[in-house]
């Protein structure tokens, strides 16, 4: 599987700026999760990243299916440490899927700073759950 | 994100960071989600600071901001909403749980019915507290906030979805400002939709607030160092923290752009000021 394009996220998600909060994939080799590159904002807060961690996890959950078919919520998030500020103007999320289960979709979050994969600074992590609208 | 190097936790969900079980042992006077934080470096000998949340605690913010003030000080944090009764119950609840820890004198941040609960505490034992903040709190309800309360009472009455309840909040909480971030009103859907809601307690700490009136009792007290208010606090506004500040002859720190929940729009503001006005933690 590619990595996400930025047109390929804006076709994948409802969201559009200034809500959109992920601007593409990151090619990575080996397995665990996928990662994703923030957009560039000025200022984010911690609610604002636990935002676009949920998008990217979404992405994650859709696979190629059209977002007018197959709408997806945040039904929970769990677990979630978020630091007091934030420094970085873009960050790298990464997501691991933890289940499925009929209609619902869990991951597993971590956000580092900067657009690097691995050596940016954790500073946000969550377990995102996920449900089709409607089950 | 610091991990402190030593944390202990009993309650709360949303830590990731305990290393130490809770204890065990008898039924405590505090029910609900106790965290004690002691930072890298920070001797437990210091004095505690005591942190009395407002009500549904702080959750995912609440944790960070404990992180931080655990930098300098050895913290605990009661969750004020977990017990209930009379304004005398409630402060007996914490100084028996001051008692339970050998903690004879603190200092206190305290912020929203937190504060409520720190005023009323501080009247009635002034000896065991050395200095105190309050934050996005007030010395009375007027009409205009007791009417306010009122009605969240009347919806905490009702069988409300906890979302339904959490969208009624979200408004008079957090500023315009915060809101208009995107996705925050999302997030904080979620997250305060998720907060397990003790209706009857809710509704006892409304009737509490709705009787809260200390103004003439407050007048001369001298551990207050500083009182904080977002100057978009939409519940206990700007005008009453100016007045409970007079009251108590401490400086009025004003947020700009902040509404009422400092410790999710502004926590460093909370942790700058408790390193500014409580000076150096003494032993």
């Amino acid at each position: 599987m590619s990595a996400l394009g930025a047109e390929e996220i804006r076709a994948r998600l409802r969201h559009r700026p200034p809500a959109l909060g992920i601007e593409r994939e990151l090619e990575v080799d080996g397995g665990g999760g996928r990662r994703f590159l923030t957009v560039e904002r000025g200022a984010w807060h911690p609610a604002e990243l636990l935002d676009a961690a949920a998008q990217a996890a979404g992405l994650c959950a859709r696979g190629e299916a059209d977002p007018a078919e197959v709408s997806l919520l945040v039904v929970a998030y769990e677990g979630v440490r978020w630091p007091l500020s934030l420094r970085a103007l873009r960050f790298t999320v990464e997501v691991r899927p933890l289940r499925a289960f009929l209609s619902m979709y869990q991951f597993a979050v971590k956000v580092r700073e900067g657009a690097g994969v691995d050596d940016g600074e954790l500073c946000l992590e969550a377990q995102v759950t996920l449900a089709r609208e409607g089950g | 994100m610091t991990d402190p190097e030593e944390t202990r936790e009993s309650g709360a969900k949303d830590a990731a960071s305990v290393k130490t079980p809770a204890k065990t042992g008898p039924k405590r006077a505090i029910h609900g989600p106790v965290i004690e934080r002691v930072g890298p470096g920070v001797s437990a000998d210091r004095r505690t600071l005591l942190v009395l949340p407002g009500l549904g605690g702080g959750k995912a913010g609440l944790v960070a901001l404990l992180d931080g003030l655990a930098r300098t000080r050895p913290v605990l944090s009661l969750e004020t909403d977990s017990f209930s009764g009379s304004w005398p119950s409630r402060v007996a609840a914490i100084l028996a749980e001051l008692d339970r820890r050998g903690l004879e004198r603190v200092d206190v941040l305290a912020w929203s019915f937190g504060g409520v609960v720190a005023q009323h505490a501080l009247l009635a034992a002034p000896q065991r507290f050395e200095g105190v903040i309050l934050a996005a709190t007030a010395a009375r309800l007027r009409a205009r906030e007791r009417a306010m309360m009122a009605h969240l009472r009347a919806l905490f009455e009702h069988d409300l979805e906890p979302m339904a309840l959490a969208r009624a909040l979200i408004g008079v909480l957090f500023g315009p400002p915060f809101l208009r971030r995107p996705g925050v009103v999302a997030v904080l859907e979620a997250l305060l939709g998720q907060v397990p809601l003790d209706r009857a307690n809710w509704i006892g700490a409304f009737d509490a607030l709705l009787e809260h009136r200390l103004e003439r009792e407050l007048r001369g007290t001298d551990k207050v160092r500083a009182v904080l208010c977002g100057e978009l606090d939409w519940i206990f506004p700007i005008d009453e923290a100016e007045r409970l500040a007079e009251l108590v002859g401490a400086p009025l720190e004003r947020l700009p752009g902040i509404g009422h929940a400092l410790w999710i729009e502004a926590p460093q503001a909370m942790i700058a000021a408790c390193e500014r006005h409580l000076g150096p933690p003494s032993l």
